[in-house]
């Protein structure tokens, strides 16, 4: 809902008021269905049966109601007036006020006397009712200045001052100011009497703040005082009824204030011969400050909320462009343009850098916990965000033993599988030697066996795979690059377009059950590339037909082996992909046969979106990230426009 | 006229909007269904209440069985086969980043401490509150706190002992690590401090509207385990003396039927409970514990989706249901019953536990299966396999689901009795066979906990779990008697657990001849595990016996044959260490001891690098 007024006055003055106003609810009530029967057509047996009354007295109803509403109130004030032909000068300033609030309530009563009598007033007992409300108020001034001087020199400022209810008293407001410029090259003198070849050359630049209050916790939840130090409610029962009470459950961070980006961009438009040819290239810098994060505590503190802490800068630098040809060869129309963009993540500032080595006293030292956070991606100074962190698979030489007869050191299985008697025996030697290899350290079945891999020992402490030899693999599950492709052609009434694009640069974890693992589960199935190819040697019965040495796959076990279980880069998957978006074909009737219908215009399409994904993994879809889940459909539709 | 009249509405607007939009919104908001550091303090309603919050921690781990309740941990139980993987502690390839075998306990605990130092610093301030309701809930906290610190020292051994109310999450580092023995003394001096608090109660009636709230009688008992460790015997059994005049005694209400009754409902507030996690099923699952449901079967009552509500998640180990004694006090044995049993391997005796009337079919799959069918009876075959469990320590039938026994079941909406047969047809008419979740194996399964019928028709019971009963302290006041020599006196407390489970006391036939210090010692570590299975309390004492490793990680007699091209046995491979196994003691999955630095777990790494700790040796 927005009423609102609009009133010109004094030739270049304008006054606006928009009230704005949005309800929404949602609300679920939930209950068993009546009986129906149901049967196991393996056995021809019914399974089960209409409720009994022991069964009733403890259904349920359940009630649940989600309400959100919001009201946004802003009045703006323009001018605008050009001086002396030249001179284009216009001003705005305004003030809004937002408030957002919601309630949540979730109800459910049990003890039916029959399935279908489901209001509450037939139901004997409550079971729970919970419920919660939420609420966000913010309120902020603006204001901009443009200025143009003969179409060729354009300047624009902007200030805002935002304040929020996320933040406590002292640190509420944050100021944002932002400049641009920019110079129509084309449209000077010196170029249009010199260097006619540019329909439009445009140079841009600008510099901008802006500030975000968004706070949101690990599951992606909004958080709305997170500032203050909060006491859940926790129960516990005492004389056999529920008592509620308090237990802290987060720490407070009363200099929590706005997060803040700075983005420098420079940009250069050009359109040359003959319109034919436009070309976009963009350069940007965006620094964000004062990121709202919460950084890890230690484990004796784990099961504690967190404080947010504005305490990670992050720096993207990243590089668009794009190119566009438009021409026509007698009837045909033709157009490509393509576009790339590079994106370069990087954390800038958080905690500290990392420090790890070995010290004076000869013990392994590193800092890992404490400069970064998360697990097997994480968040550290220096590295792209949530790069991946894991173990590297030993890389040997293929030989095993010196000509002496010794252990060679770098020897032992090129890809880090152990696939023959020899690799074992190197293993076994080494082991001998008194190198430990992690996490399963040890040779039987339930531990290394014919099928396992081994991990590199990178700090060189003689033990293979332990979680010192963790590092970084360079990537993260955000591209480095974006590109696509679009084209479109045109004749004599046919129309043909279609649009491409991928990304690359990233790596996808994928290691899923009864998907590409070779973790079986009781009572689940077997990805079927992995059933029909994977590891198998039994050095009791080397003749035995399931052997398979050479397959890329490990050996099948049943719940996994510690070796192939751990996060490594066994479960990292190049994620490049290049994908065939948009294809559509279609056809416009000639006028002349159209009017004869009283028609103005008559086109009939067919098109198809995601109709080809060009890519080496192996997963649902590199676009999602993911090797599982829920993918962007293909489809196919056939129309007809027709405008009368 | 028409540009005035504009003008005026203009400027009526205006003021309108102005007046409509400045400072009515209010941007200082709290939220209204959590408390703030700042009014908790202040206010005595909201301060009493902040004891609830140290209490809920205990419900912790319940509702998720994959964490690995303590018995699995122990001889007695074995956890699920498609859970056991990265359970490092068992399977000896634990590390400082394990979750279950390293985190998840360290900072479970650590929170129930903090919470408990919170209302241990804070509450001595607070206003208008009696002095006598401080002091009380202090000595609670206190008592809590010391638990949790026990169950930490048990586990990691060299834990910091932090006693403040963490305001920065910085203050928890470089803590001094007290020894094992060390953090003992501290808590003894901590349960002092409960037990001279004259507000402090020493036991709560059954109908007492404040019944759950940790009680003398609780204190007396930790410092009296406590004692233990230290292996100060007089001190123990001073303290446990002082538990029973507290006012507990053994649950008897129910006769010769008492042992099973003791785990009902109606019957978790008797005087035999010191301390225990109360359970309600009035909060949906959350204030309650999981245990029906991942000790429970198939034939438990529908879970909505056209199954019982039970997982069979925990499996007994078949080594310690061998352990329980016949009727008369003798050792079981099999031999005594199967001839031969023992120099059989377990594929081949499995014929012993197989039902009657076979088809030819599920003949033909016992015989591939391994089983040595000559020694096959198609009538009596149950008879027979019957004979051993009907002569047994009473315990072993309330306790476990043995072959051919019977299970009361809800899973038609009324009580069914469903047989144990292997191997399984069906759960429906006609056969009537008990189902667990893995039908295709033949697992030992609990009764206790377990809803009968349809006592419990929800996957989370209201059944009170005890975490520490008057059983227990006899036998562990028992243990301290032994070791002061007064083994007369030891072997009284020991069968006024016997004899209310209806087992054959000691010292009444020649089986039950106690033949000195060192033989009562070993009845006494038994009876505890007989006693108490399910209540995940006897890993702790296997620990601070020592038997632990001995008991989970003993040699099986189970081997694999090794066949040549026609399918004859040449052989057998190397003999297999305990694990999950079936009934005929055929191994589903092995143990593994990864050294002994295994009797502690590591700590986590990040407490180790973000507060600068000391890791336990052997762990990295």
């Amino acid at each position: 809902m927005n009423p609102y007024v609009r009133v010109d006055f004094l030739d270049h003055f304008n006054f606006t008021y928009n009230f704005y106003y949005d309800n929404y609810r949602n609300e679920h009530t939930l209950y068993d269905s009546d009986y129906k029967p149901r049967m196991n057509f393996q056995t021809a047996t019914v399974t089960n049966h209409p409720a009994t009354s022991a069964e009733l007295a403890e259904s349920q109803v359940y009630d649940w109601r989600d309400y959100t509403q919001n009201w946004k109130s802003n009045f703006v004030l323009t001018y605008s007036q050009t001086f002396a032909d030249k001179h284009d000068v216009s001003a705005l300033a305004g003030y809004e006020e937002y408030r957002w609030w919601k309630s949540e309530v979730d109800i459910a009563k049990k003890g039916m006397v029959y399935p279908n009598l489901t209001d509450f007033d037939a139901m004997t007992e409550p079971s729970f009712i919970k419920g919660y409300t939420r609420e966000l108020a913010t309120r902020s001034w603006f204001g901009r200045v443009n200025y143009a001087y003969d179409s060729r020199y354009l300047f624009e400022a902007n200030i805002r001052y935002d304040g929020s209810s996320r933040f406590a008293k002292d640190n509420r407001w944050g100021a944002f100011p932002s400049f641009s410029a920019a110079w129509r090259i084309s449209e000077e003198a010196f170029m249009k009497n010199n260097f006619n070849y540019f329909d439009n050359l445009k140079l841009r630049a600008s510099w901008g703040k802006l500030g975000n209050s968004t706070i949101k916790d690990r599951n992606n939840v909004n958080q709305y005082y997170a500032y203050q130090s909060l006491y859940d409610v926790k129960k516990y029962v005492f004389g056999d009824n529920l008592s509620s009470g308090f237990g802290m459950s987060s720490f407070s961070n009363i200099h929590l204030q706005w997060e803040t980006t700075a983005v420098t961009n420079i940009g250069l438009d050009i359109t040359t011969l003959n319109q034919r040819l436009n070309a976009t290239i963009e350069w940007y810098n965006k620094v964000t400050d004062g990121i709202l994060y919460q950084p890890d505590l230690t484990t004796t503190l784990g099961e504690f909320g967190s404080p947010f802490q504005n305490i990670a800068e992050v720096t993207n630098k990243g590089f668009e462009m794009t190119l566009s040809w438009q021409d026509r060869v007698g009837d045909l129309h033709y157009s490509v343009s393509g576009n790339f963009s590079l994106n370069n993540n990087k954390v800038t500032n958080y905690k500290s850098v990392l420090d790890r080595g070995w010290g004076a006293d000869g013990n392994y030292y590193t800092n890992i916990g404490d400069v970064s956070t998360g697990g097997d991606d994480r968040v550290i100074e220096g590295h792209r965000i949530k790069e991946w962190y894991g173990l590297k698979l030993y890389k040997g030489s293929g030989n095993h033993f010196n000509s002496d007869g010794s252990v060679n050191l770098n020897g032992g299985p090129k890809d880090g599988m152990i696939r023959t008697e020899q690799d074992m025996a190197w293993l076994q030697a080494m082991m001998d030697k008194g190198y430990q290899f992690y996490p399963a350290n040890g040779i039987d079945k339930n531990r290394i066996w014919y099928g396992d891999v081994i991990y590199d020992d990178l700090n060189g402490d003689g033990i293979y795979g332990s979680d010192d030899d963790r590092d970084f693999m360079g990537y993260s599950a955000t591209p480095k690059y974006y590109f696509g492709l679009q084209a479109s052609a045109s004749w004599k009434g046919f129309d043909l377009s279609m649009a491409w694009a991928g990304s690359a640069g990233f790596q996808i974890r994928w290691w899923d059950q009864s998907l590409n693992s070779t973790r079986l589960t009781r009572g689940y199935g077997i990805g079927k590339d992995v059933a029909y190819d994977h590891y198998f040697y039994d050095p009791a019965n080397p003749s035995d037909p399931r052997t398979n040495t050479t397959s890329e796959n490990t050996r099948l076990t049943i719940g996994g082996t510690a070796q192939t279980e751990t996060f490594s880069e066994l479960h990292l998957h190049n994620g490049n992909y290049m994908k065939l978006k948009n294809l559509t074909i279609g056809y416009t009737f000639p006028a002349k046969w159209m009017e004869k219908l009283y028609v103005q215009n008559l086109r009939i399409y067919a098109t198809g979106e995601n109709l080809l994904t060009i890519t080496k993994f192996k997963g649902i879809d590199p676009e999602m990230v993911a090797g599982d889940g829920y993918l962007p459909i293909r489809q196919y539709a056939f129309g007809i426009n027709i405008t009368f | 006229m028409k540009n005035t009249i504009k003008k005026l509405y203009g400027h009526l607007v205006l003021t309108a909007g102005l007046g409509l939009c400045m400072g009515c919104v209010d941007m200082d908001l709290t939220p209204l269904d959590q408390g703030d550091s700042g009014s908790i303090w202040e206010n005595p309603t909201m301060a009493e209440q902040t004891i609830n919050g140290v209490y809920n921690t205990l419900y912790y781990g319940y509702n998720d069985a994959w964490l690995g309740w303590w018995d699995c941990w122990s001889s007695m139980m074995d956890l699920d086969a498609n859970w056991i993987g990265g359970f490092g502690p068992l399977l000896g390839n634990n590390t400082s980043s394990n979750d279950r075998g390293s985190n998840r306990w360290w900072k479970v605990y650590y929170q129930g401490i903090f919470r408990a130092n919170d209302v241990l610093i804070n509450m001595p301030n607070v206003p208008d509150m009696e002095e006598s309701t401080k002091s009380r809930l202090m000595s609670e906290a206190r008592f809590l706190r010391s638990f949790f610190y026990y169950r930490l020292n048990a586990l990691y051994g060299n834990i910091p002992y932090y006693t403040m109310a963490v305001i920065d999450p910085d203050e928890t580092r470089d803590a001094e690590q007290l020894t094992q023995d060390q953090m003992w003394d501290k808590l003894i001096t901590d349960l002092t401090l409960c037990i001279d608090d004259n507000d402090f109660p020493d036991i709560y009636k059954s109908s007492d509207n404040d019944y759950g709230h940790v009680t003398k009688s609780a204190a007396y008992a930790l410092r009296g385990m406590i004692h233990m460790w230290k292996k100060d015997f007089p001190g123990a059994a001073r303290d446990f003396e002082a538990v029973k005049n507290c006012g507990h005694s053994l649950y008897t209400d129910s006769g010769s039927d008492s042992y099973r009754q003791l785990f009902k409902l109606a019957n978790e507030h008797c005087e035999e409970m010191i301390f225990s996690i109360q359970c309600t099923d009035a909060d949906d699952w959350a204030s309650s514990h999981h245990k029906n449901k991942h000790y429970g079967s198939r034939t438990l009552p529908n879970d909505g989706s056209g199954v019982g509500i039970g997982w069979t998640n925990y499996i007994i180990n078949p080594r310690f249901v061998d352990s329980y004694e016949n009727a008369d006090g003798s050792p079981f044995n099999w031999d005594d019953y199967l001839p031969g049993y023992s120099s059989m391997t377990p594929t081949e005796r499995a014929v012993y536990f197989y039902r009657n009337n076979l088809t030819e079919t599920e003949i033909e799959n016992a015989r591939a299966n391994g089983a040595d069918m000559s020694r096959y009876l198609p009538d009596g075959n149950e008879a027979r396999i019957l004979k051993a469990y009907e002569n047994r320590d009473p315990r072993l039938a309330a306790s476990i689901v043995t072959p051919y026994s019977t299970y009361s079941g809800g899973f038609t909406g009324s009580s069914m009795g469903y047989t144990y047969r292997f191997p399984y047809r069906t759960l429906h008419a006609p056969e009537y066979d008990y189902a667990t979740d893995i039908t295709a194996m033949a697992y030992y399964t609990n009764r206790k906990f377990v809803g009968e019928g349809m006592e419990i028709v929800t996957t989370y019971s209201a059944v009170d779990l005890p975490l520490i009963r008057y059983g227990q302290i006899l036998l562990l006041w028992a243990e301290a008697l032994n070791e002061m020599g007064e083994m007369d006196a030891a072997i009284e407390k020991v069968n006024e657990v016997r004899t209310r489970a209806g087992a054959q006391p000691l010292n009444s036939n020649a089986y039950t001849q106690v033949s000195g210090k060192e033989d009562l010692k070993e009845r006494i570590m038994k009876e505890c595990h007989w006693e108490l299975l399910a209540e995940d309390v006897v890993f702790f004492d296997e620990l601070r016996w020592k038997t632990w490793k001995d008991l989970k990680f003993a040699m099986t007699d189970d081997k694999d044959p090794i066949r040549d091209a026609d399918g004859n046995i040449t052989g057998y491979g190397p003999t297999k260490v305990n694990g999950m196994a079936q009934w005929w003691g055929r191994v589903t999955y092995s143990y593994s001891w990864g050294g002994d630095n295994y009797w502690i777990l590591p700590i986590p790494a990040n407490a180790v690098q973000i507060d600068h700790l000391k890791q336990n040796t052997g762990y990295n």
